[in-house]
């Protein structure tokens, strides 16, 4: 029992990376019903940027930095990727643009920093804490709350702020909103800019429990993007109840089956979740109009 | 065969007034069978021989691609592992059990359409970026597994394949007609073939009433499904030649490369097969050949750092003469073409500072990608079709051959008429949340009527009509077809297709037509219905199929020469002016052989002489005995027509009788206009009735 709470403690830490992820998704799907495909490369590259700038600013100085960064990284994916293609009404264009974004960033990523893993150093203590019988490393406890509360800062910045309320306008009408004399087209930028600011930042919380490199980011953006379809892709609860089941599903799967098929079960249930309810289990059917 | 690969597969006797175009397949079919056959008498470097073994069988997997991509018009991220299975399959027969390519081949292709078959279930659920995912997630679980399956698959070690035997003559106890060089030579003649069937297989599925299935889906899956075909079905169909051609090309790879490891099937070898994809040209057949040329002969022009150099030369100066062309001649997006031209002339200092640009392979692939689906949609063979004219596909022009008269098609049904009604709706309730959008409405149609339904905006008359057409599954209630001869048929809770089968057609108040098909191929998806063949008749080009799409065809020419469309056949529907656009729509479902045709708004944004064409043609429709349903706002063409009218308002019925008798009607002149004070009703009413009138578009008078 106690190695089953401890898996399903270690599945939390994990699901709420996907969960960071996913509401990345969310952002961009929301308000231009596009998303970015390389939101893994956004993630690596805010990791190597992060382990870059540690040994000057040190770790909690670098992440306005990264943040920064990630902010800058989604609008030039907005205005080269997503934005020409929108505007052509080529969603094939979308999807290979920002695809094609992705590898070149990969590559890039590839030739400044190498194609080995690099160890990113831990800014908190590597010995586990005890909490009632469950060891838990303090990094993981980090990722928990950051990625929760870079959750809820987006929130509030989407219900307080006045660009927060264009965001929401544009989700719901963007025709309505664009009529309201709101620049929907920044509003798509920025939304843009935001989900790679928050892949960016799951990049620094995860990378110094994992390792670093340009391809981490490829696999946790498909699991992540399996969370927002299982969560549905409209809705801010779903990726957090997603992400806690897929990072338990993994977690328990690595334990009992083997490490080698960890990924498996997300994928799976993305198949599954997409063959039976497209919409997500939190996500409300549309009605089409003819 | 090469005589056929690419001429239509369902030619009847070729007419003289063909164009060059149509011989433009056929002679870059024989260039090619030629170019193919030559080639390793001519080079006889080894090194040569396996590029243009790999270019040939990338190109096999492209053409499958270009069925999902190019001709559904889905994203399919997991080609690369449909690719991998294919790959293993004959890799691992080999390695468990010692059989030989033959088997191989067969077992690439089974496995991967079983494969298919399986990906086809959550992607037909759903489209776009949700399709490019699911492949992808497929695309990666193919991977994890071929990684983790050891005791299958010999793990991350890989399968080490002998020399393919394509020609076993020992078995058939002779001595090899031909030398060790020729014996060399049994593999790639192997692979030749399967390309150039591949070609041919590919050419008459894209023609026959699957590839026209497979286009109306990608332009329109609901005027797809209204029209008998359905969407999910061809989807399946889709993905599962394509994954089968996938499986080919993925036998014949671990045959050619004699040797298969888990991590050559992954992300960049999709991306790679999408940009052939693109780059080549959608929809070609000379396109997927290119592009596989292309993505396989790159990373060896890019080891080369001075042929890149040169390269990047010729491409900077091409860069600058466009850009000043441009510049010149004022083109109104001369600013929007600057980002390439600088991004191209800054390739060659690029290229000069860098010793080797190996490394950044895959971002010259990423910036390919981007310059192709800004610059060049597409691709090079689209490219080439519009800047030469000859070049285009010739659309089968036998269809002018084929004209008929359109009005010996309206002789063939006799006047339907009857005291029974035709169509009945009973307690017809469509429940959207909390709003009713049919409260309970009752309908009776007759036969040989045209029957009107109007109503305010917002009243439930194309809720109506989705209810009807099975678009939406009605809350409550029933939906009964009597047609004469045959037993009455509840339609409620059917599927489109199969209510669009059961004799129910349809227009869309905004234009559903196919808009990348011409005139012609739009009816003739109409007629789907009318073509029994299979997959393998479509495939073999057997005489039923040659029969049936004759008979089509001609069909088809007599329903748009009905229609007064003649003339456009050939025209694709996108091209066509508005009005035109609204008959050919009615025209298409004519094609259903319909005994209930439901127009939604066939008037709207018509001027007033394409009104009494389209006036004169539904009263031809009625003549011919089908029953006819009109939503419309234009009151003069529903009082011209109706025989009766029914008018609702807020979900329910408020009237209904004849035309006159239902103007006269104060409930529908409230309905309108609304209540004025003195008639009837408490004064909160009234009040509350103009409110929600204030919203509404007046009706067209």
């Amino acid at each position: 029992m106690t190695i089953f709470l401890q898996l399903v403690a270690s599945g939390v830490a994990v699901g709420m990376i996907y969960a960071a992820i996913a509401f990345g998704y969310q952002l961009t799907f929301a308000t231009s019903k596009t998303l970015n495909f390389g939101q893994g490369e956004a993630l690596a590259l805010g990791a190597l940027f992060g382990l870059t700038l540690a040994p000057f600013t040190g770790y909690w100085l670098m992440i306005p930095l990264v943040l920064v960064f990630g902010f800058a990284l989604g609008a030039v994916v907005e205005c080269l990727g997503v934005r020409p293609a929108v505007k052509i009404k080529s969603e094939y264009g979308w999807i290979m643009a920002t695809i094609a974004l992705g590898i070149i960033f990969r590559n890039l990523a590839e030739n400044i920093w190498g194609r080995d893993d690099l160890k990113f150093p831990s800014p908190l203590p590597e010995e586990a804490l005890q909490l009632g019988g469950i060891r838990m490393l303090p990094m993981e406890l980090l990722i928990i709350a950051g990625a929760l509360l870079m959750m809820l800062a987006v929130e509030i910045f989407n219900r307080k702020s006045i660009w927060g309320k264009a965001v929401i306008a544009t989700s719901n009408d963007i025709d309505a909103a664009g009529l309201m004399g709101i620049n929907t087209k920044r509003v798509i930028t920025l939304s843009y800019s935001i989900s790679a600011m928050t892949a960016a930042f799951a990049g620094v919380l995860v990378a110094p429990v994992t390792l670093t490199g340009a391809t981490m980011g490829a696999v946790l953006a498909l699991k992540a993007f399996a969370v927002a379809i299982i969560g549905g892709l409209e809705s801010g609860l779903g990726v957090i109840v997603g992400g806690l089941i897929l990072g338990v599903a993994e977690t328990l799967t690595g334990f009992y089956i083997s490490t080698g098929y960890k990924d498996v079960p997300g994928l799976i249930l993305l198949l599954v979740v997409l063959s039976i309810r497209p919409v997500g289990l939190f996500g409300k059917a549309v009605i089409k109009k003819v | 065969m090469a005589q056929s690969t690419f001429a239509p597969a369902a030619a009847p006797a070729p007419s003289a007034s063909a164009g060059i175009g149509r011989h433009v397949g056929a002679l870059g079919a024989v260039l090619l069978v030629v170019f193919l056959a030559a080639f390793p008498h001519v080079v006889t470097s080894s090194y040569y021989i396996h590029l243009l073994l790999v270019i040939a069988i990338y190109a096999i997997l492209i053409l499958g691609l270009d069925i999902v991509v190019g001709y559904t018009g889905q994203v399919s991220l997991g080609h690369a592992g449909l690719f991998g299975v294919g790959a293993y399959a004959a890799a691992v027969l080999f390695l468990h059990f010692k059989l030989g390519i033959w088997w191989g081949l067969l077992a690439g292709i089974g496995v991967t359409s079983a494969f298919g078959l399986l990906l086809a279930v959550p992607a037909l659920r759903v489209t776009g970026p949700y399709l490019a995912m699911v492949t992808l997630a497929f695309g990666t679980i193919v991977q994890i597994f071929i990684n983790e399956l050891t005791p299958i698959t010999n793990g991350p070690l890989g399968i080490t394949l002998p020399p393919a035997r394509v020609i076993d003559f020992a078995m058939f106890g002779i001595t090899p007609p031909w030398g060790a060089a020729g014996r060399k030579l049994e593999f790639y003649y192997l692979v030749c073939a399967c390309l150039l069937v591949t070609i041919a297989v590919v050419n008459r599925i894209v023609r026959s009433p699957f590839g026209r299935a497979f286009e109306a889906l990608r332009d329109s899956p609901i005027a797809c499904d209204c029209m008998g075909v359905s969407v999910y079905r061809y989807k399946v169909y889709a993905f599962v030649v394509s994954a089968a051609l996938a499986g080919l090309a993925g036998a014949l790879f671990a045959w050619s490369e004699r040797y298969v490891a888990p991590n050559s099937y992954g992300f960049e070898l999709t991306v790679l097969f999408l940009l052939a994809v693109t780059m080549g040209g959608r929809k070609s057949r000379a396109g997927p050949l290119i592009g596989s040329a292309i993505i396989v002969m790159m990373p060896n022009i890019l080891a080369d750092i001075d042929l890149v150099r040169i390269m990047a030369g010729l491409i900077a100066a091409v860069a600058v003469v466009v850009g000043i062309q441009a510049f010149v001649r004022k083109a109104e997006n001369r600013f929007a073409i600057l980002v390439p031209v600088v991004l191209c002339i800054l390739f060659l200092p690029a290229t000069l500072a860098l010793q080797s640009v190996t490394d950044f392979r895959l971002s010259v692939f990423g910036l390919l990608i981007l310059f192709v689906v800004y610059y060049l949609p597409d691709g090079i063979v689209g490219f080439l079709r519009e800047k030469i004219p000859a070049l285009r596909p010739a659309h089968t022009a036998e269809g002018k051959a084929l004209s008929a008269d359109g009005d010996a098609l309206i002789a063939q049904r006799g006047k339907a008429a009857g005291t029974e009604a035709l169509l009945k709706v009973e307690q017809a309730l469509m429940q959207f949340g909390g709003l009713k959008a049919l409260a309970g409405i009752d309908l009776s149609v007759k036969p040989g009527t045209i029957h009107g339904l109007i109503g305010p905006n917002g009243s439930g008359k194309s809720t109506m009509m989705n209810v009807l057409t099975g678009i939406y599954k009605p809350t409550a209630g029933s939906v009964t077809l009597a047609a004469a001869g045959s037993a009455a048929k509840r339609l409620d809770g059917r599927t489109p297709s199969e209510i669009a089968l059961s004799g129910v057609a349809r227009t869309f108040q905004n234009v559903q037509l196919f808009r990348e098909m011409t005139a012609l191929e739009n009816v003739l998806v109409g007629l789907h219905h009318a073509f029994h063949g299979t997959i393998f008749d479509a495939i073999l080009g057997t005489p039923r199929r040659k029969r049936e799409e004759r008979e089509a065809r001609t069909r088809a020419m007599a329903i748009l020469d009905f229609m007064g469309l003649a003339s456009l056949a050939q025209v694709e529907a996108r091209n066509l002016p508005y009005g035109k656009q609204r008959l050919l729509e009615i025209g298409r479902a004519l094609a259903l052989d319909p005994v209930l045709l439901l127009l939604d708004e066939p008037a709207a944004g018509l001027t007033a002489p394409d009104i009494a064409d389209l006036t004169a043609i539904i009263r031809k429709i009625r003549d011919a005995g089908i029953t006819v349903i009109l939503i419309e706002h234009h009151m003069d063409v529903v009082m011209g027509l109706c025989d009766r009218v029914s008018v609702l308002d807020f979900g329910h019925k408020i009237a209904e009788g004849g035309a006159r008798e239902v103007q006269a009607d104060p409930k529908v002149i409230e309905a309108y206009l609304g209540a004025p004070d003195d008639m009837g009703g408490t004064a909160s009413d009234a009040g509350k009735d103009a409110g929600k009138d204030a919203g509404r578009e007046p009706a067209h008078a």
